[in-house]
């Protein structure tokens, strides 16, 4: 489906009621410029990025289960025998995950053993953002992906503010916040909570009521215009989205306007793709599992959408690890081996590459709550029909810690960047502000 | 830069309606009428009143729990019984007991609301809420008893407006916080970092003001603060305490946990972090460097408490400043509240503001993590937007209850049955036309201008451009045919087309900013 034809389809249906746009000649931004959008391509590699937040306990999901070491820091919460399933000589995976273990055997599974950044942070909070932004060494508010979005409408030149438009439907996430890693200058990407809700009805049963609220309406959520109380300059709101301009100034207003406007046009065709489409496979009746399903979806309904978004929390096991970890694992699994399966059902396998990472791992040695305290480097997952499967680097080396926490080998950007270069085909020098050297696991 | 104090004479009715959304949750142009008549600094002394002599907070006295909050009369058999069983049976009591508390916990959220709606102490709720998220604990996954979380929160109210050391002694001695921070557990063989941590980054004094040494010192200074699970009141349990020497931000000494918020009250990193939370909070995000400086060193200068800080930046010029008003966008908290006052309704029945909140970012009692709720710009992305432009029309309404229904499963919210989607409908109902007629409006409301300006000031208490101002009324004076005619209070539309404007005022992004 071209966003020729989106608008088309958008005008003709429009809201539910009145049609918003058909009677106005405003038209959205990223509906005008249609050539530069990146997801028109039916073919287009799509990403889905899978955030485990809390700090995954990256030792007891990839176990080097004939280390000493391991069983010595671990020894009520050190998992053996029927708790593993071997993957190599010195590696075996948790047990919960054993609904992947048909992804691995195939080589649809990468592991990337120990990834992390210099200097790991131990807090959730700033730790998260340096994934999310890519970048370690300062506080940068836009996000890897945003400034792949970016890059993607409107070229890497910040300062053009001529070229701030571009499809915003580039990025979905799911959830009731935006991750950073979407925050972009060009206002693009959109989060979905409930699909339902993606809808403005006028009020009133009055016809010529109802379609006066509905042009009124419009150009309340005009970006760009004036709106109830104070006129907008459009230039500013990218800046305040990034938090980088006084939010007081009407940038705030024209940011609000200009979510609103993404959200309704993309509203009624997603949720008249989440309607159509049955999928063949069962998913578990979790929020991950209803978010994968969507995904995919919304894959099959060929959105122009390059980057999805997911995430599974409750990874920060402080306490009474064991059966909680095994749980949120275990849904993990099940869920990713659904969406996968329904991938390979509909015939979409090919153009999908799943990335999963968490903040940071976990300490080496239990505590005394039958948990883990915060650590630092652990493994990063890939999947998909041309990622380079198997285990990449080496297992942990649990005798040369730092301040008790395992110490990262490869860096997670090396990572982003082979997902930039070798799967979405793009630069990454430019996005992640920085030279990595791709890491050999996408084919 | 500091703060200058405002002139009592440029305090009029639309600053005071200003410090009624910043220091509550908004109110009519009447009630901000009659704030301003007051003259600014009596406004601002009401807000900072302290509690009425049976208050709680006046008193010292705990208040007694509301029912829903109360542990069930068996909680300490309860327990003993649990050990004793058969894992199956075990989990089985468990999951019902769990299932009793999450319905306890959500009318616990009916019983706060309610007391943010109808309080005569805005301020103090409005702190509560700003506690709540600065020292966020959840229900979710470790609490699961409504009972702390009530406990936690009267602690916050207590302690609104009070100074910083205070404040963090109660904190380490929250049943809910060392619970949900694992530190009920954390013993001097293996002490847990968690709270230590979170104390440092979140709480006090922010990233880079520590080393990872001082989280292992702190949590060492910490163990011992523990619960009794049994009727979930504070311990300290002397045998898991460690008593040896620490060295915490550079201090050494056989530090407990008092001796840890001490030495944290006295970084000039504490009052720096704390004066850009409250700037953020009150004022206007990204408070520049010199502004916090400034507020930091009247934080200090006012020994860490709350009450005079507050003082001085209500009473100042930059508070009211152009910059100032409308920076902040609104909580959904805020929001939905607001717009019941500016509409003057009661707390809707049922569980459809429950699910609302829920559904726009702000679960009361379940913050998304020990950060809290973002706030800011974070409140607002596609999804929620339209959430909040929705549940506008349902308030005005009735329309499309079904989609603050609560589907997913573990999701925080109240399942909501057919029978309840149809009363909610019926009961929201709003009538502006009997509204104004109970107030004596109905007369003076005759012309389209006027109800325009009357429902631009309740609602919005800021002017509007004269251009949608004009569309407004021409709103209300539209005819069948798309044309116009004239409107008078005695039109037989007269509601709909008065719900048709303010679900559009409610529904622009002006609206979500205060």
């Amino acid at each position: 489906m071209s966003l020729l034809q989106t608008r088309r389809e958008f005008l003709v249906t429009g809201l539910k009621g009145a049609g918003l746009l058909a009677a106005s000649a405003f038209v959205p931004a990223f509906l005008t410029r249609t050539a530069a959008a990146a997801g028109a391509d039916k073919d287009a590699p799509l990403l889905v990025v899978l955030q485990l937040s809390g700090g995954n306990d990256g030792l007891n999901t990839v176990v080097p289960f004939t280390d000493d070491l391991y069983f010595k820091a671990r020894p009520t919460i050190g998992l053996r025998g029927e708790s593993l399933f071997k993957i190599s000589d010195r590696i075996a995976l948790n047990a919960a995950l054993a609904p992947l273990r048909r992804e691995f055997d195939s080589g649809r599974m990468a592991i990337i053993q120990n990834t992390g950044y210099p200097n790991p942070n131990r807090s959730h909070f700033r730790s998260m953002e340096i994934w999310q932004t890519g970048i370690s060494d300062r506080i940068e508010p836009s996000g890897w992906l945003g400034r792949y979005f970016d890059a993607q409408c409107c070229g890497t030149d910040p300062k053009e503010e001529n070229q701030k438009s571009g499809n915003a439907e580039i990025g979905i996430s799911f959830g009731k916040v935006m991750p950073q890693s979407f925050r972009n200058r060009s206002n693009l990407g959109l989060s979905i909570d409930n699909p339902e809700t993606f809808l403005w009805n006028a009020s009133g049963e009055t016809e010529s009521l109802a379609k006066a609220q509905q042009a009124i309406f419009e150009k309340l959520n005009r970006p760009g215009t004036g709106g109830l109380s104070a006129p907008a300059t459009s230039k500013n709101m990218s800046m305040a989205m990034l938090g980088g301009m006084d939010p007081g100034e009407p940038a705030t207003a024209d940011f609000l306007r200009h979510t609103a406007m993404n959200a309704m046009v993309a509203g009624d065709r997603i949720r008249n793709a989440l309607k159509k489409g049955q999928s063949r496979v069962e998913y578990p009746a979790s929020k991950l599992g209803g978010e994968l399903a969507m995904i995919s979806k919304l894959i099959a309904a060929d959105f122009p959408t390059r980057v999805y978004y997911a995430s599974q929390g409750g990874f920060d096991t402080h306490a009474n690890q064991l059966e909680n970890h095994a749980r949120l694992l275990g849904d993990v699994a099940a869920s990713l081996a659904a969406f996968m399966k329904d991938l390979r059902l509909r015939k979409m396998s090919e153009r999908v590459l799943i990335l999963a990472f968490s903040e940071f791992g976990r300490r080496v040695a239990e505590n005394a709550s039958g948990g883990t305290d915060h650590g630092s480097a652990a493994p990063m997952f890939l999947f998909g029909d041309r990622v380079k499967g198997g285990l990449h680097g080496v297992p942990p080396d649990l005798e040369n810690l730092a301040s008790g926490d395992v110490r990262h080998q490869i860096d997670f950007r090396q990572v982003y960047a082979a997902v930039l270069e070798k799967w979405l085909r793009t630069d990454s020098g430019a996005i992640l502000q920085g030279s990595y050297v791709p890491l050999d696991v996408v084919a | 830069m500091a703060f200058s104090p405002l002139p009592a004479e440029a305090f009029d009715a639309a600053k005071a309606a200003h410090l009624l959304w910043r220091a509550g949750f908004g109110g009519t142009w009447s009630e901000a009428e009659a704030l301003a008549a007051r003259g600014l600094e009596p406004a601002v002394e009401w807000l900072l009143a302290p509690a009425r002599e049976s208050d709680s907070a006046a008193s010292g006295q705990p208040a007694a729990p509301p029912e829903c909050a109360l542990l069930e009369p068996d909680h300490e058999e309860f327990h003993q019984k649990l050990r004793a069983l058969p894992e199956q049976e075990k989990r089985e009591l468990a999951r019902k007991r769990r299932h009793d508390e999450r319905k306890k916990v959500d009318e616990l959220k009916r019983w706060w609301l309610e007391k943010m709606l109808t309080t005569d102490r805005p301020l103090e709720e409005k702190l509560t809420l700003f506690w709540h998220s600065h020292f966020a604990s959840s229900f979710a996954d470790k609490i699961q008893y409504a009972y702390p979380m009530w406990q936690q929160n009267e602690c916050f109210r207590r302690f609104a407006f009070g100074r910083f050391p205070d404040q963090l002694r109660q904190l380490i001695r929250d049943p809910a916080m060392l619970v949900w921070l694992d530190n009920a557990q954390s013993k001097r063989q293996k002490p847990n970092e968690n709270f230590a941590r979170e104390l440092m980054e979140l709480f006090t004094i922010g990233i880079g003001n520590y080393t990872e040494a001082d989280v292992k010192e702190s949590a060492r200074a910490l163990t011992g603060f523990s619960i009794r699970r049994e009727s979930w009141e504070f311990v300290f349990r002397a045998q898991a305490h460690d008593v040896g020497q620490k060295t915490f931000l550079g201090n050494t000494g056989d530090w407990s946990g008092d001796d840890i918020v001490e030495i944290l009250c006295e970084q000039p990193a504490a009052s720096r972090f704390m004066a850009r939370k409250y700037l953020e909070f009150f004022l206007w995000p990204n408070p520049e460097p010199e502004l916090v400086e400034a507020a930091a060193k009247l934080y200090r200068e006012a020994d860490l408490e709350l009450a005079p800080f507050l003082r001085t930046l209500f009473l100042s010029r930059e508070f009211y400043s152009p910059r100032a008003i409308g920076a902040l966008i609104k909580s959904p908290v805020v929001l939905a509240l607001g717009a019941l006052k500016s509409m003057r309704l009661a707390l809707p029945q049922g569980p459809i503001i429950l699910n609302a909140l829920s559904l726009m970012g702000q679960d009361l009692f379940f913050p998304p993590d020990v950060n809290g709720w973002p706030g800011g710009i974070n409140w607002i992305n596609s999804n929620v937007l339209l959430v909040r432009y929705n549940f506008s029309n349902l308030l005005i309404n009735g329309v499309n209850p079904e989609t603050f229904r609560v589907r997913v499963p573990r999701e925080p919210g109240v399942r909501m049955t057919r029978r309840q989607i149809i009363e909610a409908q019926r009961s929201l109902q709003w009538s502006p036309r009997e509204q104004l007629i109970q107030l004596g409006l109905d007369r003076k409301l005759n012309d389209p201008k006027a109800v325009v300006d009357f429902y631009l000031r309740d609602f919005l208490h800021r002017s509007v451009e004269p251009e949608f101002h004009r569309q407004l009324v021409a709103f209300l004076e539209t005819d069948a045919a798309g044309g116009r005619k004239s409107f008078s209070f005695d039109d037989p539309t007269f509601d709909e087309r008065v719900r048709g404007l303010v679900h559009l005022i409610m529904s622009s992004p002006d609206y979500q900013l205060c």
